[in-house]
């Protein structure tokens, strides 16, 4: 199919942007769901060894943007015990 | 809407005598979203947990209890409480 190798591409330039967009697409789907499966507090890949994965974030930022509050300040309040 | 848990204190001299501190569970980062729920699981466990290891008497475990009676709807926090007299509370308290 034309468009589908660097020569054909370069006879039909108009098809540079619907690469990109798609592009971008894709590759953000890709990361948000691997950040999603590897970053998220909720998600546990081994019960066993980590069973309440939320406590690592009790002293930093999950959320890309939080203009809210500064994390870098913030300690969970809950007494350790 | 956010729960409020009233928290008297002592009022000083200049301050009319019934001045109320309003307080409510503190921002805890490790649940920063929207959807409350595992606060509320979590501290309640977490409560028990530190009874379980410290004692019923230690002060600071009443930190968790005025949190997961802020937090929790009164329906869950009474169903748990008839499970653990029961023996079949299902979180991980021992």
């Amino acid at each position: 199919m034309q468009g589908m190798s660097f020569s054909s591409l370069k006879r039909h330039p108009a098809l540079i942007p619907l690469y990109v967009c798609v592009g971008t697409g894709c590759i953000g789907a890709v990361f948000y769901t691997l950040r999603l499966a590897t970053r998220n507090p909720d998600v546990s890949w081994n019960k066993s060894s980590n069973p309440e994965p939320w406590n690592e974030y009790s002293n930093k930022q999950y959320k890309f943007y939080s203009p809210v509050r500064d994390y870098s300040k913030i300690e969970s309040p809950a007494p350790k015990y | 809407m956010p729960a409020i848990m009233p928290a008297v204190t002592a009022a000083s001299k200049s301050k009319k005598d019934d001045d109320i501190k309003l307080e409510t569970a503190p921002f805890d980062p490790r649940f920063p979203n929207q959807n409350q729920t595992r606060y509320c699981y979590q501290s309640y466990i977490d409560y028990h947990r530190c009874q379980a290891v410290k004692g019923q008497d230690y002060e600071p475990c009443n930190y968790f209890k005025k949190v997961f009676l802020t937090m929790c709807p009164a329906a869950w926090v009474e169903r748990w409480d008839t499970q653990i007299e029961e023996n079949r509370f299902p979180g991980k308290i021992h």
